[in-house]
């Protein structure tokens, strides 16, 4: 990511980062500007085949600063929001479906046993030493 | 000596040394969700809500299966089913559980309908938007062939657990109505044998001893309106006599009398001139002997704020009124006073229990039509008490149907009403789809509506998002950083 730098004249000190695609998925890219969209209005435009450009433009009546740090750290929390999603995506579903149906799909021996059964040989026997 | 078989444990269970002998990097991620606490932490919820709070290099290690598992916080991470191992399958079916738990009344469907027996009142709230100062009965109260078709609709819910709750304007200007819809539903739940409550919301103005006695005879609880101390009151709450904190102070008096102390409830709004005054709002509540307020906004579309028949607020000047009156009240319950927050313990149970709360604000789906239905005066249909609200200033976008030609299954599943509560899914709305605290929070359709012209609602200027956000993180640092109000917040969760 290159500094963030100022881009335009005193009245709209529009704020630009420019990211790098092999670094970054570009929907972490959107996701993180779309939070700024309140306090700024968000263009983004593909500066070459690997680099996405963000420009933050205050909106009129609402002065603003930014940290260099903020979009960058932002962007970043929602890589890692893209690892989780892309890792737990499988397990998401498997657990809605585990919650929200009637039928046991984790295990469904063990969910519809009498435990009397003990069909999962949980308990075994033994003497006791005393 | 008789040898006698006991259990045992077997095999299914892993030995002590299997504990000791972790792989390492050997464990998968479950679910979760994050946002930055403050400058170095962030707070994590997993699939079923339970919260833990990261610093930012712990919770990379963690996405990037970098964090150390024999470390306390892999433990934590692990018995809170943010990670998954080999010898913790189980969580799988605990999470469900939990989650399950979590959305149960889901398929419990409508338990709270409102009555609006009448738009007429005597007071002049400038924050209200619907009362009437009106002496025409005919034009704003309900009729008891409307009333009667409401008492149809609320036995087809198939809730075991009803409550009926009277709204106004003024309930009490139209008690006979109140008094005629409580005996019918109770005969018609001789046979149909659910949990019946009912709730007066009542201004206490008019209130006497034959409403009282039937109260008492009826078991009716009674909420009413105290904004604070006399001058507050008053100014907030005009009424010919400039009267209304006198009467509503010897109403609660009255009502106690007749119906026990814990028979009465009362709630407050937030105006402008309430924003300088948390501490002497609470201790008025605590001088009149509640337990318990509940801090409520300015409603953000109300008619007053939108034409300047009184100042609004920003959400922001409302949150540091709220953090003040929370703080005075945890200063209070240290030095002895036992005192709650509503919304906050509301909030502190979804975020410390696997139980839902019913609060129609914070559920997702919305809890417009599925948890509350309100009976207009006018024999209308309203997914809220909010979306009949908005209706008075001519927006009919909540309107579900009319009680003379609709019935429970048509409104309950009407396009309408289902449009409604799938814009609010946060489990799908930008923003919210990944956000740390989206299993504390909800979605609100029609503020966001009312405020915006969009029922999913753009989270990033949403006073809606900030005040629940704020009030959320406000409450994680209170856990996570100050024993004796942690321990007090506990205390709290019912």
């Amino acid at each position: 990511m290159s500094a963030p730098r100022p881009s335009s004249g005193p009245s709209t000190p529009a704020i630009e980062f420019t990211f790098d695609l092999s670094l970054y998925r570009l929907s972490a890219i959107q996701k993180a500007a779309y939070r700024f969209t309140g306090p700024f209005s968000v263009e983004l435009d593909r500066v070459t085949e690997s680099q996405v450009r963000v420009t933050l433009v205050p909106r009129p009546g609402i002065p603003q600063t930014i940290e260099p740090t903020t979009l960058p750290n932002e962007v970043l929390d929602q890589e890692l929001r893209e690892l989780v999603a892309d890792e737990t995506r499988g397990v998401r579903e498997l657990l809605l479906a585990q919650a929200l149906s009637n039928l046991p799909l984790t295990d469904p021996v063990g969910e519809n046993a009498d435990y009397h059964d003990d069909p999962l040989k949980i308990a075994g026997t033994r003497s006791p030493s005393h | 000596m008789a040898t006698i078989a006991v259990p045992q444990l077997n095999k299914a269970f892993a030995s002590e040394d299997s504990f000791r002998q972790r792989t390492g990097k050997d464990y998968a991620l479950l679910p979760l969700r994050f946002l930055p606490l403050d400058e170095d932490r962030y707070v994590a919820t997993n699939f079923a809500g339970e919260y833990i709070v990261l610093t930012r290099p712990d919770l990379q290690a963690l996405i990037r299966h970098e964090l150390r598992p024999q470390g306390g916080l892999y433990d934590a991470l692990k018995a809170k089913h943010f990670v998954l191992d080999g010898d913790s399958s189980v969580a799988i079916d605990l999470l469900a559980c939990k989650y399950r738990t979590k959305h149960s009344l889901l398929s419990k469907l409508t338990s709270l309908f409102l009555f609006v027996v009448t738009l007429r009142c005597e007071h002049s709230c400038p924050y209200c938007q619907v009362s009437r100062q009106s002496q025409d009965r005919h034009a704003f109260d309900m009729r008891r062939c409307d009333a009667e078709r409401a008492i149809d609709f609320v036995f087809s819910s198939p809730s075991e657990h009803i409550k009926v709750e009277f709204q106004g304007g003024e309930p009490l200007l139209n008690f006979d109505l109140v008094r005629w819809v409580v005996d019918q539903v109770l005969e018609r739940n001789e046979t149909a044998r659910k949990q019946i409550a009912f709730v007066i919301a009542t201004n206490l103005a008019l209130i006497d001893d034959g409403i009282l006695a039937f109260c008492k005879a009826h078991d009716i609880f009674i909420s009413t309106s105290l904004d604070g101390p006399r001058e507050l009151h008053n100014a907030n709450r005009p009424r010919p006599g400039h009267d209304s904190y006198e009467r509503t102070i010897e109403g609660i008096a009255q009502v106690r009398a007749a119906l026990g102390a814990d028979r009465v409830a009362a709630l407050m709004t937030t105006t402008r001139a309430s924003l300088s005054q948390p501490e002497s709002i609470v201790d008025e509540y605590v001088r009149q002997g509640f337990s318990s307020l509940f801090l409520r906004a300015l409603s953000p579309f109300g008619f007053a704020v939108k034409t300047g028949a009184i100042d609004g607020y920003t959400i922001d000047e409302w949150l540091a009124f709220y953090r003040r009156a929370l703080a005075h009240i945890l200063r209070l319950n240290k030095q002895g006073v036992a005192f709650r927050e509503e919304y906050a313990a509301l909030l502190l149970r979804k975020m410390l229990t696997p139980y839902p709360t019913g609060y129609v604000d914070l559920q997702s789906p919305a809890g417009i039509g599925l948890s509350c239905i309100a009976f207009n005066y006018d024999g209308s249909i309203y997914a809220s008490d909010e979306a009949r609200m908005l209706a008075e200033m001519g927006d009919y976008t909540f309107r579900l149907g009319r009680l003379v030609s609709d019935t429970f299954e048509s409104v309950i599943g009407s396009p309408r009403l289902l449009d409604c509560l799938a814009a609010s899914m946060s489990e799908s709305a930008p923003m919210c789809a990944d956000c740390g605290v989206q299993p504390y929070c909800g979605s609100d359709p029609v503020f966001h509506y009312a405020t915006q012209g969009d029922m999913v609602g753009r989270k990033t200027t949403s006073g809606f998002c900030r005040k629940n956000m704020e009030i959320i993180k406000h409450l994680v640092r209170l856990l996570e950083d100050d024993r004796e109000a942690s321990s007090i917040l506990r205390s709290w969760i019912r």
